[in-house]
């Protein structure tokens, strides 16, 4: 059936099997590559994804079926990047209100299976939680113990500041 | 943006133990503050980003002449990051009370402008003491001799803008430039073309010489040996009183300048040109300093030339000396004059990149040039360049340029790469100004080669070149095309503003 020949099934760490639209799982370059290296052998057997478990792969996925008709992303928009801004598109900043293991479980899945534009939301979504905040308010924020003596932090500010346009 | 929040605490941080290259995508998000206060959080962090700060920030960095500028430099050099910093550029922002005159006053509360106010004073007078004490050689020594991969040293009176991270703060600017600005409420005094008071060209020019020799003589003192030497222009020009080298300096710099390899220069108009002997007959001898000065730069590989700001007179002066043969011209004994000899023509015989731009000059002087040394040539770069046409049997509109590359391609040159851009030429009177264009290329205004087949590409350059300009010899000089082809834009007006001002006396 020419629907059914549209979909591959893919096989998380923790076994599990999930069904998904050829054009939906391709939303992953190492899915994409992959496929196109298999040929029709690939539509026939499951794709194993060594790194995901079920959540997030289910996740992942659903993040694919929702952005599968994007434009695919122009290639290194010099001019764009110059004025990068840490702007999120409403879905997803919705679909990336997780708790903090699912949000890195997320960017790393996605820096594995080489989704770029969920990568750069994840990480975007990270810097969002480290923007206006102190080094303490950051520690925090991702249970951070802070191992510096006082010497060594005062080290560090010293090279934040000849770094910074002072 | 409501954030997720820290749920199933096993102790260990997931930002601390992210792969560094996402590591380093969640950091491009960030402002260089914020990227600061994330490296100051724990160890790991800090370590695992550390080369790729020291990268960016570190590698290449613009200070000025100013106590708190050079004082982040000295400590800098003391610290961890000195091993990165291999390239140092210099700015030319200054503090001055004459700039003050210029300002409107700042509208802030009574208070708050007294302190500014003060401040202001105290950065003046510390900048006057700072040159006095000769305090600039002695902080730029200790620096220099703690930087051990110094490679370039660079003097610019701009600021790059490429500084991505604080958009739209996007200019790296010399370093204590912002604070400066925060503290005083007032900007520092910065080279430009047309200052209100036309005096502060030479005043400018004064304080770049003094930045030149007191990056010499620290060098010097230092024991440093950096290999290039860049200094880059756009609003101003170095005068020939910037390479004077009286016996006092040379002894310090005369290892320093013997290990340059890349020298860039914007020179400026000679204001006062030397007198010397030719022929027992006085003649100018523009560049007079600069022409000694180069015959001090044994192992130069790569020269830029850029002519700013010149006045028609100096055509060619420094590239006729240039193209001499060296042994044309025996030293005269018998000096019947009491004015010192003309410097004597050099060769440099390492010398692998030439750049000219910014001049009219006769295609015989470039060939010269270009043939001297074509033993070890490998790239040559003109830009801005018009050919003065003499040959009173040629008409304005014979394409010199095609039979300059025709001449090149009989000089058995061993290139691999040229570089031409908004090339023009004239006749003597000035007249027509005649543009250059190059067929299909993507921008008609230049062309670019890289390769071995250097007589292929000659081939392609006199195929392609193509002379623009009105049909007739007309003197109508000043259209406003001619005046887009000029050498530097605003150029024409300035040569007449500098000649002015320089002759007003």
């Amino acid at each position: 059936m020419a629907t059914e020949s549209n979909k591959i099934t893919l096989v998380s760490n923790d076994g599990a099997e999930v069904v998904v639209d050829r054009n939906v799982a391709e939303r992953s370059m190492l899915i994409k590559n992959m496929m196109e290296d298999l040929g029709e052998a690939a539509m026939t057997q499951s794709v194993p994804i060594p790194n995901v478990n079920e959540s997030v792969l289910k996740k992942v996925i659903e993040w694919c079926e929702h952005h599968k008709n994007d434009p695919p992303a122009a290639a290194d928009d010099d001019s764009d990047s110059r004025k990068k801004t840490t702007d999120i598109e409403e879905w997803d900043q919705k679909f990336m209100q997780v708790d903090q293991e699912m949000l890195f479980e997320i960017i790393l899945a996605s820096n594995y299976l080489d989704i770029k534009p969920l990568l750069d939301v994840g990480c975007k979504t990270v810097a969002n939680m480290i923007k206006g905040k102190s080094p303490e308010e950051i520690r925090k924020t991702f249970n951070i113990t802070n191992d510096f003596t006082p010497e060594e932090e005062e080290q560090i500010r010293r090279e934040n500041e000849w770094a910074e346009d002072r | 943006m409501a954030a997720p929040t820290v749920t199933g605490d096993n102790g260990i941080s997931h930002l601390s133990t992210i792969p560094l290259e996402v590591l380093l995508q969640i950091t491009s998000n960030l402002t260089t503050p914020e990227y600061g206060n994330l490296r100051r959080t724990c160890k790991r962090i800090e370590e695992t980003l550390f080369t790729s700060f020291a990268r960016e920030f570190f590698t290449k960095k613009q200070f000025m002449i100013t106590e708190f500028s050079l004082q982040a430099l000295v400590d800098i050099s003391r610290s961890r990051l000195s091993s990165s910093l291999n390239h140092v550029i210099f700015g030319l922002e200054r503090p001055s009370m004459r700039q003050d005159h210029m300002m409107p006053p700042v509208p802030a509360p009574q208070s708050e402008n007294h302190v500014k106010s003060n401040r202001f004073r105290q950065e003046c007078v510390g900048h006057m003491s700072l040159l006095y004490a000769n305090q600039d050689v002695e902080m730029l020594a200790i620096a220099f001799s703690n930087l051990c991969n110094l490679e370039t040293v660079g003097i610019r009176d701009w600021s790059s803008r490429t500084r991505n991270r604080d958009y739209p703060y996007n200019a790296w600017n010399s370093y204590g430039v912002r604070t400066f600005q925060e503290e005083t409420g007032r900007s520092l005094d910065l080279p430009g073309r047309f200052p209100p008071d036309p005096t502060r060209l030479l005043d400018h020019a004064e304080h770049l010489s003094r930045v030149f020799l007191s990056l010499l003589r620290s060098l010097g003192k230092a024991g440093s040996r950096p290999k290039n030497f860049e200094i880059i222009l756009r609003e101003s020009s170095i005068y020939d009183h910037a390479f004077n080298l009286p016996n006092y300096v040379d002894v310090l710099v005369q290892p320093v300048l013997g290990n340059i390899r890349t020298l860039l220069l914007d020179l400026s108009a000679e204001y006062k040109p030397a007198y010397v002997n030719v022929n027992n007959v006085p003649t100018e001898c523009p560049n007079y300093l600069l022409k000694i000065f180069l015959s001090r730069l044994l192992e130069l590989e790569h020269l830029r030339l850029n002519f700013r700001f010149f006045r028609g007179e100096d055509y060619g002066s420094l590239l006729s000396w240039l193209s001499k043969p060296v042994s044309a011209t025996t030293p005269n004994t018998t000096a019947a004059t009491s004015l010192p000899e003309s410097p004597q023509p050099i060769e440099f015989t390492k010398l692998r990149q030439l750049e000219i731009g910014m001049i009219t000059v006769k295609p015989r002087i470039l060939l010269d040039i270009i043939q001297k040394h074509r033993a070890t040539l490998r790239s040559i770069s003109l830009h801005k360049v018009s050919l003065l046409q003499t040959e009173p049997t040629m008409s304005s509109r014979d394409n010199l340029w095609a039979n300059f590359f025709g001449q090149l391609s009989k000089l058995d040159l061993k290139l691999t790469s040229m570089k031409m851009s908004l090339l023009s030429q004239k006749s003597e009177s000035g007249n027509p100004f005649r543009p250059v264009t190059f067929k299909d290329s993507r921008d008609l205004q230049s062309r670019e080669w890289g390769g071995t087949d250097v007589q292929s590409c000659l081939r392609d350059f006199i195929a392609n070149v193509v002379i623009n300009g009105p049909d007739h010899d007309t003197e109508s000089s000043h259209t406003p095309e001619s005046e887009e082809w000029n050498s530097d834009g605003k150029s024409s007006y300035l040569n007449i503003y500098i000649h002015n001002l320089l002759t007003s006396k």
